[in-house]
């Protein structure tokens, strides 16, 4: 699984999460309870649209060890129309980037 | 069921479904205009994550006829001249269309756009997508989001609507339209990925692409072309993210393993090698125990590096996971590059739907555009744009042609298209429910698995080196004709299986045809993309041709019967549209 879903940080937002949405694939779908879930994990492309979306900071993205994934893990935040990504390395350490 | 009529049907948000769309409300304002998106217009496509360069522009010094000349050089000087001349002339407007709706690109010191390459300008291109969907929804088109269509309504030989599915609640709407245009894309999932399990979707191209439209217009009787000149791309090792925004956009050289520049070890048709004599190199160093490769990034300054970065989040952004998890910056360490899996693209490849100049497919009333349309390598975000406003122009001058259907004909034509839509969902035998549906997905998957089992075995697979003979094609032709009759029995519970179903029976027809036209040319014309073990030199006397093919419609519910056509090469560039439709003349092989 390559995106990483942290049931905490979501919200639902209301029943029409944009996560969902904007998944070129429709993989992102949310049950009646609880957080939002991708039906095939591995069908993920890892393009980043659904985190970019997410008013929680709630996704974030890794490479899975099957292509050389250690861990790092990448989030984004819409900042005045502008994405800041936030990149966290395999031993904790945070870059932030502002595109 | 619900019917929904409209003027321009376009079957496809992307770059090309979106200017079709901008251009048609342009020419008329008061017509109907609809696309039908998979996903979301939003963020859906190939450039779902966005892309840092636009690769198809007209430099100062650059012509349509000097680009035209470029891409002939790339492709063993066999592609539609007409087709990449036209589009050609557009790309400037296109990119500056681009620039108009807000797209952010660099500028020299004259105010220029930045040049990158010989056709190629650097932008901040992360934003493209929902930036062209600005665009759309503001020039007042109807866009029905999370949508796919399953079939072309064909009577009397005219396309005169599409089936479409409603992934949100499973529900069919038969659309009526003046005119339809495949603006679907390429198709990606014929071979295996480079990797597997949980990196099995880590692919260049879009996965999500299946070559819907290709396959819905092949079964309605569309001819389509060179589907034998697979693209295979040069790109990064596991996160699969292009290579241009390092070999164009910092210069990084190619390095083998010993640390030593290879490219100049070999000699090309014309001095510097081509995009497929880069990729073919590298594979002859992966051959002969040299491997792997990487563009050497070890030399940039930091502020190139940091450059890199901005430029991979903009586009492919688990390529900075790859720094990061090496505990590396770009500048660093050199970039792993291998061979992508083969994919089937018109908008970097020849592979796609015969089209002629003014982008109308050989059924009447059905358009393609982008990497859906064949014939014209290269066109890139800019030149499917083009193509999509010169169909658009198209449909207009044609659409005082068109005829309402009668209405029995209508009414027979719909019901049979939804019964093959439907036919997954009828129930199956002895399974709760829950079973029902996680079998449903195992064997959907396991499906698409044993179609790219056999094509990288037998067809020229990355495992198989890209390359096959005679011998393993016919293996492979009877291993596809099986899973085909096998995937009749894969059965759907809800509406994203039904679509899923549809890939799958998409993708092997897709792959039936491919082997045909892979048989067919006896030659080695494109290094890599399509190269015989039996066959190894190129034959410019006899296969200077477009190899095509074609479904004879009234085959496509029973058996695949198809027919090989050969197309003389299209080496001029009229202007009225007539150059190109005379060579729908060409003769049944």
């Amino acid at each position: 699984m390559t995106l990483l879903i942290n049931s905490q940080r979501c919200r639902r937002c209301g029943g029409h999460p944009r996560c969902a949405d904007v998944c070129p694939g429709n993989l992102l779908v949310l049950p009646e309870r609880g957080h939002i879930v991708s039906r095939e994990p591995d069908d993920c492309w890892d393009c980043g649209a659904c985190i970019k979306v997410c008013p929680q900071q709630a996704l974030a993205v890794s490479l899975p060890p099957e292509a050389g994934g250690q861990g790092s893990t990448l989030r984004a935040k819409q900042i005045a129309g502008k994405i800041r990504w936030t990149l966290e390395h395999p031993d904790g350490r945070l870059e932030t980037i502002d595109l | 069921m619900d019917v929904l009529d409209t003027d321009w049907l376009i079957l496809g948000g992307g770059a090309a479904g979106i200017m079709a769309a901008i251009r048609a409300k342009e020419l008329c304002p008061t017509c109907r205009v609809t696309v039908i998106e998979k996903a979301n217009v939003q963020r859906s496509g190939c450039l779902a994550a966005g892309i840092n360069a636009i690769n198809a522009y007209l430099n100062p010094g650059e012509t349509a006829e000097s680009f035209l000349s470029y891409v002939k050089a790339e492709f063993a000087n066999l592609v539609r001249d007409d087709l990449v001349y036209t589009l050609a002339e557009r790309l400037n407007e296109m990119t500056d269309r681009l620039v108009e709706w807000g797209l952010p690109v660099f500028r020299d010191e004259q105010g220029r756009y930045l040049r990158r390459g010989r056709a190629s300008v650097q932008i901040n291109g992360e934003a493209i997508k929902p930036l062209m969907a600005a665009a759309l929804h503001q020039c007042g088109a109807e866009v029905l989001n999370h949508r796919v269509a399953t079939d072309l309504i064909v009577i009397d030989d005219r396309v005169v609507g599409a089936l479409v599915l409603n992934l949100a609640d499973g529900s069919f709407t038969a659309v009526r339209a003046k005119g339809v245009l495949i603006a679907t894309g390429g198709v990606s999932g014929i071979y295996g990925p480079n990797a597997g399990g949980a990196a099995r979707h880590k692919q260049w191209y879009s996965p999500f692409n299946a070559g819907t439209g290709l396959a819905m217009a092949a079964r309605a009787g569309a001819e389509l072309t060179s589907l034998e000149m697979r693209f295979i791309a040069l790109r990064v090792a596991h996160t699969m993210a292009p290579t241009g925004t390092l070999a164009q956009g910092v210069r990084t050289p190619h390095i083998n393993r010993l640390n030593a520049h290879y490219l100049n070890d070999y000699t090309y048709e014309q001095v510097a090698p081509t995009t497929a004599e880069r990729l073919w190199a590298t594979l002859q160093e992966e051959k002969k125990g040299r491997g792997p490769c990487y563009l050497d990034t070890r030399g940039l300054t930091s502020e190139q590096g940091e450059r890199l970065q901005k430029a991979y989040l903009s586009m492919c952004p688990t390529q900075v996971l790859q720094w990061s998890d090496a505990g590396k910056r770009p500048e660093e360490m050199p970039v792993p590059i291998t061979g992508s899996e083969p994919y089937l693209v018109g908008g970097h490849g020849m592979a796609g739907l015969w089209i002629d100049e003014r982008r109308r497919t050989t059924v009447t009333g059905l358009y393609a555009a982008g990497d859906a349309a064949g014939g014209a390598p290269k066109k890139y975000v800019t030149g499917s744009m083009a193509e999509g406003a010169i169909a658009a122009e198209t449909f207009f001058n044609e659409i005082q042609d068109w005829r309402e259907p009668r209405p029995d004909a209508w009414q027979i034509a719909v019901c049979a298209a939804l019964q093959r839509a439907r036919q997954p969902l009828e129930p199956k035998e002895d399974s709760t429910k829950g079973n029902c549906e996680n079998n449903n997905k195992s064997q959907i998957r396991r499906l698409e698995e044993q179609l790219q089992a056999v094509m990288d075995r037998w067809a020229g697979g990355r495992p198989a080196g890209y390359e096959y003979d005679a011998k393993g094609l016919l293996r492979a032709q009877q291993e596809v004709d099986y899973l085909i009759e096998a995937g009749r029995e894969i059965k759907a519970s809800e509406a994203y299986e039904l679509m899923r179903v549809h890939e799958v029976w998409d993708r092997l027809l897709l792959a039936r045809l491919l082997l045909a036209h892979m048989l067919y040319r006896q030659e080695s014309r494109w290094p890599v993309y399509q190269s015989r073990l039996d066959y190894p030199a190129r034959d410019d006397q006899r296969w200077r041709i477009f190899v095509n093919s074609r479904i004879p419609a009234q085959n496509t519910v029973t058996k695949i019967d198809l027919e090989i056509i050969e197309r003389p090469p299209v080496d001029s560039h009229g202007r009225d549209g007539q150059t190109a439709l005379s060579s729908f003349g060409g003769g049944a092989a």
